[in-house]
C-alpha cells in the first residue's frame, strides 16, 4: 500500500485513525490529516468507521508479476563444498515452494563446484556458474552472474544465508531489479496472496516487523545462521544441473592474498553457553564469569553490549548482529534480552537468566527467571560448584 | 582525492518500545550520530592524509541531521551536505541509497565514498552496497583495515567466511568500513565550536538530477512495512521465589548436572 489520505467529506474526526496510528504520522484538527510520515502501513483504514482514508494510487513497477515463479538459494561455496547455512536456508524454501506449488532452486556462484553437494535435497534445478574469476567473493564480479541468472530464471523468491559475502552479494542484485530485500528475517512465510511474509526485529529496539515487497520481484531476504534449521540429505538423487557463464567481467578489485584463517571460537558447537551483559560493571570483573563457565566446561559469550564496548570479541557476541546459538543450556548473566538478543538466542533449549530486574525482558523468555544480583549470585554459585 | 562519506543520525538508545495500550511506537527522542559511521568519518581523515583533497559528508534525514554533519566537521570534514525533504521520508533501502546516489552525483565527482559498515536502528548494512550499485562502482564491504591508498588504487583487508583478503579497489569506488580500521579521532572543543557556526549546505528533491517523484521516498521503496507488533512475550518458564541461598542452591545443583551431561536428570518443575 502506498501514502494514503483523508477524504474530508466523509470524515467526522472521530480520531480512531490517531490511535490506530503506528508511526504518529496522523494529526487532528476538525479533520484528519496524513503527514509526510505516513508509512503506508493501512493500520488507519481499517479502523475508520467512515471509510474516509483511501490510498493514493501508486505507480504499478510495469513488472509481469505472475510470470516469476519458484524459489531460488544462493548456494554459497567454500572450496567447492557448500558453506552450511545453505541447508538451513534450503529448508525453509523447500517449504515455501511447497505452498506456492513453484520450483525450488539453487544458485551457485564459484570455482570447483561440485554436482554432488546437491544430491537428496530436492531440488528441482541449480544454475552454477563455476569458474576460477569466482575463487573469492568481489560483488562486481558475483553481482553480474546472479543477476543474469535471475535474469534468466525469474524466480518469484531469493533467500541468502546472511554470510558477510550474501550480505555485500544481495544488495546489488536488489538494485538491478529494483527491488526490495529483507535483511535478517527471523521467519517466513507465504501469505494468503501468495506474497512472501518478511518478519524481523525492526526500529533499533523491542518491536516484530512483518514486511512484504508487493509489486517488484524477485522477493528477497537474507536470513542468519542457525535460525531454521538444516534440512538433510535423502538419497543420491541430483537434480539438473545447468552450467551457465555469465558474461565477462573487468572488475575494479583485485586480491592479492588470503590470510591464514584466525582462531576462531564457536560459541554455536557448545551445548552449555554462559552469557554475560550490560549487568558487569567494570572489563576487570570478567575473570570471575569466565571462571563460572570454565567450571561448567561452557563456552563463554555476551551480548552485544560488552563487544561494542571493546571488552569481549565479536566471535562470542550472542544476537541478530552477532551468532544465533541453540545450546541445550544457556544461561545469562545481567542481560536484559533485548529483541536484538532475543534473536539470537531464543531457540536456547533451556534458558536460565540471571538478571537483578524483574522487569528485564529476558524474565518473559527464560525457563528459569532469576531475579538476583549476578555479582551476589554468581559467587554463590561457585562456591556450591566446587 | 574527492572523498564522500555517508553518516546517519539514529535513535541514541536501542530501547525503542511500543505502547501497548495505544499501539504506537515510543521513541525517546534522543539522538546521535551513528557510532559505525564515526569510523567511516575517520576512514576518510585518513585516506585524505595519504593522498590530500577534501572530504565532504552527506547524511539524509530531517533538519536535525545537521548535527551529525557538525560531529563530521569538528573532526576534520571539509563540507557537509544535508539531504533533506519531505519527499523522501518513509524510503527503504532502494530509496535510500537512490537518494544518496543521486544528492552524492548532484555534488560533483567523487573519487571515494565512505560508509560504516551499518546502522544501529536499521541494522541491514546493505546501503553502502545499494549506493556502489546505483553509481556503477565496485565497492568492499566488511574492511577491517586501511592498508596503503593512492590515487590509483586503496588497499584494505576485508573479513570473510573463510578468513580475511587482502584486496585494492580502484577508485571511482565505495568502501564500507568496520571498526578495525582504527579509533575515531575525538574532535577538540575548538574545533567542536568551529563546527557549530559551518555553513552547511542543504539538498532537497529539487535539486537532485532525476525529478521524478516516483523514486524517492515510500513511493521509491520496494518494501514496505505490513504490521508491527511486540514480540510475542509468553510465559513459558518460572521464577525462582526463594532466598537467594536457596536459589544458589537450586541453580548449581541445575548446573552441574548439566556439566556432566545429564540432562535428561534434570527436573525443571523441580518443587522448592
Amino acid at each position: 500500500m502506498g501514502r494514503v489520505h483523508v477524504n474530508e467529506e466523509l470524515c467526522v474526526g472521530c480520531g480512531a485513525c490517531v490511535q490506530a496510528c503506528l508511526f504518529g504520522a496522523i494529526e487532528l484538527e476538525e479533520k484528519a490529516r496524513i503527514t509526510e510520515s505516513c508509512r503506508g502501513c493501512g493500520s488507519c483504514v481499517s479502523v475508520c468507521p467512515c471509510e474516509a482514508i483511501e490510498e493514493e494510487s501508486r505507480k504499478a513497477s510495469g513488472k509481469d508479476l505472475g510470470s516469476w515463479r519458484g524459489v531460488m538459494v544462493f548456494a554459497q561455496q567454500e572450496g567447492g563444498r557448500l558453506h552450511p547455512v545453505f541447508y538451513e536456508i534450503l529448508g525453509k524454501a523447500k517449504e515455501l515452494a511447497a505452498k506456492l506449488k513453484e520450483p525450488l532452486y539453487a544458485a551457485a556462484i564459484g570455482s570447483g563446484v561440485r554436482d554432488e553437494e546437491f544430491a537428496g535435497l530436492g531440488l528441482d534445478r541449480v544454475y552454477c556458474y563455476d569458474d576460477p574469476c569466482y575463487e573469492d567473493f568481489r560483488g562486481d564480479v558475483f553481482g553480474p552472474a546472479l543477476c543474469a541468472c535471475i535474469e534468466q530464471v525469474k524466480p518469484a523468491i531469493v533467500l541468502y544465508g546472511a554470510t558477510m559475502e550474501a550480505r555485500a552479494l544481495a544488495p546489488y542484485a536488489a538494485v538491478r531489479f529494483h527491488t526490495g530485500l529483507t535483511a535478517d528475517c527471523t521467519e517466513l512465510a507465504i501469505t494468503e496472496n501468495g506474497l512472501l511474509l518478511q518478519t524481523r526485529p525492526a526500529f533499533g529496539g523491542n518491536i516484530m516487523a512483518n514486511i512484504l515487497t508487493e509489486d517488484e520481484r524477485p522477493q528477497m531476504s537474507t536470513v542468519r545462521e542457525k535460525v531454521f534449521r538444516s534440512l538433510a540429505r535423502e538419497g543420491p538423487d541430483l537434480p539438473e544441473i545447468i552450467r551457465c557463464k555469465a558474461p565477462e567481467i573487468a572488475s575494479g578489485i583485485d586480491i592479492y592474498r588470503r590470510y591464514p584463517a584466525e582462531n576462531f571460537t564457536d560459541i554455536a558447537d557448545s551445548n552449555i553457553i554462559v552469557a554475560v551483559g550490560k549487568g558487569v560493571k567494570r572489563k576487570e570483573d570478567l575473570p570471575m564469569f569466565q571462571e563460572l563457565a570454565d567450571r561448567l566446561g561452557a563456552a563463554f559469550a555476551s551480548s552485544r553490549a560488552l563487544v561494542e564496548l571493546g571488552w569481549m570479541p565479536i566471535d562470542r557476541q550472542i544476537g541478530l548482529s552477532g551468532r544465533t546459538v541453540k545450546p541445550k543450556l544457556l544461561l545469562t548473566l545481567g542481560i536484559s534480552g533485548s529483541i536484538q538478543f532475543q534473536a539470537g538466542m531464543s531457540s536456547a533449549e533451556r534458558i536460565i537468566a540471571v538478571n537483578r530486574d524483574p522487569e528485564a525482558p529476558i524474565h518473559s523468555i527464560a525457563h528459569v527467571s532469576v531475579v538476583e544480583d549476578i555479582y551476589e549470585f554468581v559467587p554463590a554459585l561457585m562456591e556450591r560448584l566446587k | 582525492m574527492k572523498i564522500a562519506v555517508c553518516i546517519k543520525q539514529v535513535p541514541a538508545s536501542q530501547d525503542a518500545k511500543m505502547d501497548p495500550e495505544r499501539g504506537t511506537l515510543i521513541r525517546d527522542g534522543a539522538v546521535a550520530t551513528n557510532p559505525y559511521d564515526l569510523f567511516a568519518v575517520e576512514a576518510a581523515l585518513r585516506i585524505r592524509e595519504q593522498t590530500g583533497g577534501e572530504v565532504t559528508a552527506f547524511s539524509m534525514g530531517p533538519q536535525s541531521a545537521e548535527k551529525t554533519l557538525r560531529d563530521a566537521i569538528a573532526m576534520g570534514a571539509d563540507h557537509g551536505v544535508l539531504i533533506s525533504d519531505r519527499a523522501f521520508a518513509g524510503a527503504d533501502v532502494l530509496a535510500t541509497s537512490y537518494t544518496l546516489s543521486q544528492a552524492i552525483a548532484a555534488k560533483g565527482a567523487f573519487d571515494l565514498i565512505v560508509f560504516g559498515r551499518q546502522t544501529t536502528d536499521g541494522d541491514t548494512a546493505q546501503v553502502g552496497p545499494a549506493v556502489a550499485v546505483h553509481l556503477g562502482r565496485p565497492y568492499l564491504c566488511w574492511i577491517q583495515e586501511l592498508i596503503g591508498c593512492s590515487e590509483e588504487e586503496i588497499r584494505v583487508r576485508c573479513s570473510g567466511s573463510r578468513g580475511d583478503l587482502e584486496c585494492g579497489i580502484r577508485p571511482p569506488c565505495v568502501i564500507c568500513v568496520d571498526k578495525g580500521i582504527g579509533q575515531p579521532r575525538i574532535p577538540a572543543l575548538k574545533a567542536k565550536l568551529a563546527a557549530k557556526k559551518a555553513p552547511l549546505e542543504c539538498l532537497s528533491a529539487a535539486d537532485l538530477p532525476d525529478q521524478d517523484p516516483m523514486h524517492y521516498g515510500l513511493e521509491g521503496s520496494a518494501t514496505r512495512v505490513e504490521k508491527i507488533y511486540p514480540p510475542y512475550r509468553g510465559e513459558k518458564g518460572f521464577r525462582l521465589q526463594g532466598s537467594m541461598e536457596e536459589n544458589a542452591d537450586r541453580v548449581s545443583r541445575w548446573l552441574s548436572l548439566a556439566a556432566n551431561g545429564e540432562y535428561e536428570g534434570i527436573r525443571w518443575e523441580e518443587s522448592m
